[in-house]
């Protein structure tokens, strides 16, 4: 008989049987993404047109239909993903979420006294409401018969998405302005107000910085402690320096770019128009009918928005291929991912182009591409075959609440 | 035919395989043998994946082993044969559906940017109760404040003659049975950038001295009032707050990735989008200009005036499309051919 693995194409090829592995750990499994952009282009605009027809009902179903697509097109290791939730289920949460939605508009609407009153209390269950969605999520994924599951207390919930947050805000608006404020109150020595203000905002930056990966990291470490896959555990330990490095790295980027930019401008004819706009006294009139300045200001604009995403991209890149890099299941297999930012940087770009100048209409084949893309770059390291686990048995298809915060859509994105 | 197909089984709730093949019989039986599980099975006793599209389906046999093929196209097939039709799936696959429903959805998306948001966002702006206009006002007028304007060199005198026009130009409009739920205002205010009157959500307007100083005489100043009337009676402040909400959430579904890469294309196409916006609106509040004036007047040449005035001082040469007004010598054109009817 032919391995198992004789179909996948990759270096992977344990043993016969699942039983015994000899040659465990060293071996790379790649995801696998089989989606074709015409394929699903058919299911999407079916889904988009029942959609509209059924005034949203059918966007249940639509999700459903969606995500089975997706998780069934993934591959792993000669098994795909399966998505479990039922249509109705998602109907009912969104049904509820719906009627909340309209409570809530309707109150704030005629009471805004009310209103800051939700707000606050949507602020404290956003927590609750992110466990619950993760729960019901993973326990909606399955692979090789065993669903996957999140564990993660409320108790780290509520300190990792809701109290650190505010913890770091705190800090670094109080502290950069307190550190000039203080000093303005205590001296009227201009010189030390001067170094008190540059002391804040180094403070500022610095702070920010460390909030920052702090908070990231904290949050990324508690959602990738609390999934479970069947009785195996993930376990991450995230170091709040990488995330510090990453964003000075991002933000020495940023900075050096801009430089760059003012150099260039400078260079080619920013310069004279300044001196131009000088010499017929800067006026307003003059400035407007400065061609090249205004030219400057809308290069400028363009760069800035082609700068951001860049940077955007790039940290995406480090943090997900950092955090993979840390994530294990239960010590026996190992996340990799290994995505760069250039290729990363050119499939959003062209995605967003292919959107855009189709109306929409290619989102279908953007979504494919982008599944492609992250299967691509991730892969499973260790013995996939010997790695038994075991379905949990609770059971979820019964708790409305997690229904209802799948509804909201609250999402965690940490990597 | 008897075909025989290669794969794995899962055992029930454990994410182990064991190697398996399984023959596929003429009239849907189905032979596994593996060494966790084998038998012969009716493949209507068994749970087979949903089809959809070509993706890879596996079948669960009613001891909750599952048989995974190591050649999908193979046992998909004679599952399309022998399985249940999904009569969904038959139309996803069905390309006249599919250009119809493209059809459909670029006209749907044509219809709701172009008429569903305006008219969504201005019945949504009129339902909205008085205390939420006056908060928008007050949060406006707060900018404003921080934008440049300074106390008014108009004469005090100058100054309350134009508070008795904004109060009779009110009081005519009343006659009309138009009535204002929040009673507007007049604020006078220097500002260098030259003639400019807008109106706040909150019925406030405002006029700068160059307007005041540009207009020939007092019929030009209470056309342009009217026209800011005109804003504030449909509520475009409110209309325009709510439509770009309702734009960008509506495009980030579109377009949006979770990275919030894309979040500033969007935003700039947004922006696109409300400019068009805007210039319906100061096509709206000129109509509702023309209509008082051609009802008082028979003619509504005090606003042509104004804006030839106004046209005169401005040749600053924004392209159309880029622009929150719409081309002068349109409305010109526009109010002159609400004259003659």
């Amino acid at each position: 008989m032919s391995t198992i693995d004789s179909s996948q194409g990759s270096t992977a090829s344990t043993a016969s049987t699942s039983t015994i592995s000899s040659d465990a750990s060293t071996t790379s499994t790649p995801f696998k993404f089989h989606g074709i952009g015409g394929e699903f282009f058919g299911i999407w605009i079916v889904n988009v047109l029942l959609t509209m027809v059924t005034f949203g009902i059918y966007s249940a179903w639509a999700k459903v239909r969606t995500n089975n697509y997706f998780y069934g097109n993934t591959e792993l290791g000669g098994d795909r993903f399966e998505y479990l939730a039922k249509p109705m289920q998602i109907l009912i949460g969104r049904i509820i979420a719906i009627f909340l939605l309209i409570t809530w508009s309707v109150l704030s609407s005629t009471m805004p006294l009310v209103a800051v009153a939700l707000a606050i209390i949507f602020m404290l269950a956003v927590p609750f409401l992110a466990v619950r969605n993760a729960r019901f999520d993973a326990r909606m994924t399955r692979f090789r018969n065993v669903r996957f599951d999140f564990a993660g207390s409320y108790g780290g919930a509520y300190i990792n998405l809701l109290l650190k947050p505010i913890a770091a805000y705190i800090i670094v608006v109080a502290g950069g302005f307190g550190i000039g404020v203080v000093t303005r109150l205590m001296t009227d020595n201009p010189i030390a107000i001067g170094i008190a203000i540059t002391a804040g905002v180094v403070f500022f930056f610095v702070a920010a910085i460390y909030s920052y990966a702090w908070v990231s990291a904290g949050m990324a470490q508690y959602l990738i402690n609390g999934y479970r896959y069947g009785d195996k555990a993930f376990n991450a330990k995230l170091e709040i320096n990488q995330y510090a490095k990453i964003a000075v790295t991002a933000i020495g980027l940023f900075f050096g770019a801009g430089l760059l930019f003012s150099v260039f401008a400078f260079a080619f004819g920013m310069m004279g128009s300044i001196v131009e706009l000088i010499q017929s006294g800067a006026s307003e009139e003059a400035f407007k009918n400065n061609a090249s300045l205004i030219g400057m200001v809308f290069f400028g604009y363009f760069f800035m928005f082609i700068l951001s995403m860049l940077i955007a991209a790039y940290v995406r890149v480090c943090v997900r291929n950092y955090v993979f890099s840390q994530t294990s299941i239960n010590d026996d297999l190992q996340m990799t991912s290994t995505m760069k930012t250039s290729s990363f940087l050119f499939l959003v770009v062209t995605n967003l182009l292919l959107v855009m100048f189709t109306f929409g209409m290619g989102k279908a084949w953007a979504d494919v591409r982008f599944a492609k893309y992250m299967a691509e770059v991730t892969a499973v390291e260790g013995n996939l075959d010997a790695f038994t686990a075991h379905d949990h048995n609770e059971q979820s298809s019964t708790a409305v609440a997690d229904e209802v915060a799948d509804a909201f859509d609250i999402n965690i994105g940490i990597v | 035919m008897i075909e025989q197909v290669n794969g794995h089984i899962l055992a029930p709730k454990q994410a182990t395989k064991y190697p398996a093949t399984l023959v596929l019989g003429k009239n849907g039986m189905l032979t596994l043998s593996s060494d966790v599980h084998r038998g012969q099975f009716q493949l209507d006793q068994t749970i087979v994946t949903d089809p959809i599209g070509n993706m890879a389906r596996h079948i669960t046999f009613s001891s909750g082993h599952v048989f995974v093929s190591t050649n999908p196209q193979q046992l998909n097939q004679w599952l399309n044969v022998h399985a249940k039709k999904s009569w969904i799936a038959q139309l996803e696959k069905n390309l006249g559906l599919i250009i119809i429903a493209t059809l459909v959805s670029l006209a749907a998306l044509y219809f709701i940017v172009v008429h569903g948001i305006p008219a969504v966002s201005k019945s949504i702006a009129q339902l909205l109760p008085d205390t939420v206009v006056e908060e928008v006002g007050e949060q406006t007028f707060s900018l404003v404040e921080s934008m440049g304007f300074t106390e008014s060199q108009i004469k005090p005198q100058r100054q309350v003659e134009l508070q008795q026009l904004f109060q009779q130009t009110l009081d005519k409009l009343h006659q009309e049975q138009i009535v204002f739920s929040i009673q507007p205002s007049l604020l006078i205010y220097s500002s260098k950038d030259g003639a400019n009157a807008f109106a706040l959500a909150d019925g406030q307007i405002i006029l700068t001295d160059d307007m005041i100083n540009l207009a020939k005489n007092d019929q030009q100043l209470e056309a342009v009032i009217l026209h800011e009337l005109g804003h504030v009676h449909h509520r475009h402040v409110l209309t325009t707050l709510i439509q770009s909400s309702l734009l960008s959430v509506g495009a980030a579904l579109i377009v949006g990735d979770a990275s919030g890469i894309s979040d500033m294309l969007v935003s700039v196409t947004v922006l696109g989008t409300s400019l068009t916006y805007s210039r319906n609106h100061e096509r709206e509040a000129d109509q509702f200009a023309a209509l008082q004036l051609q009802t008082w007047y028979k003619n509504t040449d005090s606003i042509v005036e104004l804006y030839q005035l106004l046209q005169a001082e401005h040749n600053l040469d924004i392209p159309d499309w880029a622009s929150t007004h719409p081309d002068i010598d349109e409305r010109i054109e526009t109010l002159r051919s609400d004259s003659i009817k």
